[in-house]
C-alpha cells in the first residue's frame, strides 16, 4: 500500500474518530473514593482546560518527595458557572486542594475545592455553585401551563421566550414506592437493597449488583459517551428541549448534555413499524417512538431499543424486549411530570413504573459535551 | 508521518471502531462467540452463537450445515464480594457458563458436548470465555479446553 494511501486513510479514520466520542468521561464514584479525601498544597505545573473534564497538574512535597498529582474538576461548563475561567489558576500558582482520592491509589484527586494560596481565594467550590444550579430550585413565579391555539399544552417555550427541562427531582430509577437511598449516579447506598429497586429476573438482578458493586465503571454512558437512551435522558443533569414541529406531526427532543443528540416522537399516526437493524426513523437508542394525546397529556410508546446502553443511571439491565410507555404532563409553567411504565420481559418479572418532575429552567440549553477535549 | 505512525493509528481506530459498534449491554452471554477447543489451543474452531428470550438461552454451536443445537445454556452469576473496608479492591465477581449440545452425525452416531467455562472482562463488549469442553461422539470422548471470544 502507497504511503499516500495510507495517509489518506489515517487522515479519513482520523476525522471518523473525531465524530466518535472517546473515552474520557467518568462517573466519579467509580474513579474517587468518597469515604477517602484529602487536603493537598502544591504548585501548579499545567492546566488542561478541556472537556469533558478539566485538569490540573500539581507538584505535590510530601517529606523529601515530589509528586505530581492530577486534580481533576467539573466540565469547563461547571467550571465557567463557578466563576472560573481558562486564566484563573496558572502554572506557578500555589493552590490547596480538597477532594476524593481514587480507589486506585494513583495520585489523583477529585477537586471539590480549590484555593489561592496567594490571596487565600476559594476559586472553585462547585459543591455549592455549580451544583445548585443543576437541582430543582425553590419557589419558581407560578404562571399557568401555556398552550398552542389548539388549547394542547406547550412543551416547549412559548413565542419569543427560551428554556428547557432539566433539574430533575430525582436522578435514579427505581419501582414507585420503593424505598431505596442512591446517590446522583443511581449508585446504592446499601448494597443490600438491591432487591428493593425492581422486580428482576435473577441475571438482570446479579448483573446490577455486579455493576453497583464496581461502582457502575463499566457505564457506556461514560465511558464511550454513548447515548443515556430513552429514560435516563431525563435523569442526566443538564436538560431536554422539545420542539414540537405541529406542520410535520413530529417532535424534536433534544439533549443539553451527552452528544447533543435529538431524536423524533411521531405524532402524525404512522405505524410503529421501522428497520429494527435501524434506520432514520428508528435510531434505536430512542426506539420506534410515537405520540398521542391523552387531554392535557403526551403519551409516548416506545420500543425497538438495542442493548449498546443503560437505560438509567444505577445500570439497570435491558433487552430488546423493552417497551415503554412515557407520560408527559406540564401541570403548569415551570414543571414537567414524567412517569414511565417498563414492560421488558426478557429482564424483569412484571411491568413496573417510576416517575418523578422535571423543572423548566429560563436559559439555553447547556452547550455541555460529552467528548473528548475540544472536539 | 511515518509509515509506522500511520499504521498504528489505522490499527487503534479500528479497534476503538470495533469496540463501539459491539457494546452489549444485555443478558451478557448474548452474542456471537468464537474460538477453538480442543486438547491443543486451535485444534477445533469453534462458533457459539447465543440468544436470551427472556426465559431461556438458546442458540447453537457451529451454525449453519451439521450445527449442533444447544439443549441447555445457564449463566450463573456471583457478583464481587464487596471491600472489606474502605479502599481496598472489590471481590472479583463470577459469571460461571454451563452449556449442553445434543446431535447426530451423518452416520446416526450420537454427538454430546458439555462445556463448562468462565466469562473474563464482562464489562466488556470483546468479553472472553475460557473453561473445559467435553465431546462425545460415537462413544469416544474427548477432552480439552476452550477459549471464545465474543464478536
Amino acid at each position: 500500500m502507497s504511503r499516500t494511501v495510507l495517509r489518506g486513510l489515517a487522515v479519513g479514520l482520523g476525522l471518523l474518530l473525531m465524530a466518535i466520542p472517546i473515552s474520557a468521561h467518568h462517573n466519579i464514584t467509580a474513579k474517587f473514593d468518597p469515604s477517602r479525601t484529602r487536603t493537598l498544597k502544591g504548585v501548579v505545573t499545567k492546566l488542561d482546560w478541556a472537556n469533558p473534564h478539566v485538569h490540573v497538574l500539581m507538584d505535590v512535597l510530601d517529606g523529601k518527595i515530589v509528586t505530581n498529582w492530577a486534580v481533576e474538576l467539573e466540565s469547563t461548563l461547571d467550571l465557567e458557572r463557578s466563576g472560573w475561567n481558562l486564566t484563573t489558576v496558572k502554572p506557578g500558582d500555589e493552590i490547596t486542594v480538597q477532594g476524593m482520592i481514587a480507589r486506585d491509589g494513583s495520585p489523583q484527586i477529585w477537586g471539590d475545592s480549590v484555593v489561592l494560596a496567594a490571596t487565600r481565594k476559594r476559586v472553585l467550590d462547585v459543591s455549592a455553585a455549580a451544583k445548585a444550579a443543576l437541582l430543582p430550585a425553590p419557589n419558581l413565579p407560578s404562571r399557568p401551563t401555556p398552550r398552542w391555539p389548539d388549547g394542547k399544552p406547550r412543551l416547549g417555550p412559548p413565542p419569543g421566550e427560551k428554556g428547557y427541562w432539566g433539574r430533575p427531582s430525582s436522578r435514579s430509577l427505581m419501582e414507585t414506592g420503593a424505598n431505596v437511598q442512591m446517590n446522583e449516579y443511581g449508585l446504592l447506598r446499601n448494597i443490600a437493597d438491591v432487591d428493593k429497586v425492581a422486580p428482576f429476573q435473577k441475571w438482570a438482578r446479579d448483573l446490577y449488583e455486579y455493576r453497583q458493586r464496581n461502582f457502575l465503571k463499566d457505564d457506556p454512558l461514560f465511558l464511550q459517551c454513548l447515548p443515556p437512551g430513552p429514560i435516563r435522558q431525563f435523569q442526566i443533569p443538564y436538560g431536554v428541549q422539545f420542539l414540537e414541529d405541529k406542520n410535520f406531526g413530529r417532535i424534536f427532543l433534544v439533549e443539553g448534555g451527552g452528544s447533543h443528540l435529538w431524536h423524533f416522537i411521531y405524532t402524525d399516526g404512522r405505524p410503529q413499524t421501522g428497520d429494527p437493524r435501524g434506520n432514520a426513523d428508528n435510531p434505536l437508542y430512542y426506539g420506534n417512538a410515537r405520540g398521542t394525546w391523552d387531554g392535557d397529556t403526551l403519551v409516548v410508546d416506545s420500543k425497538m431499543f438495542n442493548e449498546k446502553f443503560w437505560f438509567s443511571n444505577g445500570g439497570l439491565p435491558h433487552t430488546q424486549q423493552l417497551h415503554l410507555i412515557e407520560r408527559f404532563t406540564r401541570t403548569d409553567f415551570n414543571t414537567l411530570k414524567y412517569e414511565v411504565t417498563i414492560d421488558d420481559p426478557g429482564a424483569y418479572t412484571k411491568t413496573w413504573s417510576a416517575g418523578w418532575t422535571l423543572q423548566w429552567v429560563l436559559e439555553d440549553l447547556p452547550t455541555y459535551y460529552c467528548q473528548d477535549n475540544r472536539q | 508521518m511515518s509509515a509506522r505512525l500511520i499504521r498504528s493509528c489505522c490499527l487503534v481506530s479500528c479497534v476503538l471502531l470495533a469496540a463501539a459498534a459491539l457494546a452489549q449491554e444485555g443478558h451478557p452471554a448474548k452474542g456471537t462467540w468464537v474460538g477453538y477447543w480442543g486438547p491443543t489451543a486451535t485444534e477445533n474452531r469453534l462458533m457459539i452463537v447465543m440468544d436470551y428470550d427472556g426465559r431461556n438461552l438458546t442458540g447453537v454451536v457451529n451454525p449453519g450445515a451439521n450445527a449442533i443445537p444447544i439443549k441447555l445454556a445457564r449463566l450463573d452469576i456471583t457478583p464481587g464480594k464487596p471491600p472489606a473496608k474502605p479502599g481496598e479492591p472489590v471481590g472479583e465477581p463470577t459469571f460461571k457458563m454451563h452449556i449442553e449440545a445434543d446431535t447426530k452425525d451423518a452416520k446416526g452416531n450420537s454427538i454430546s458436548i458439555v462445556a463448562d467455562g468462565t466469562m473474563k472482562q464482562v464489562g466488556l463488549p470483546g468479553r472472553s470465555m475460557v473453561g473445559t469442553w467435553t465431546q462425545t461422539s460415537g462413544g469416544k470422548t474427548v477432552k480439552g479446553d476452550f477459549r471464545i471470544s465474543r464478536q
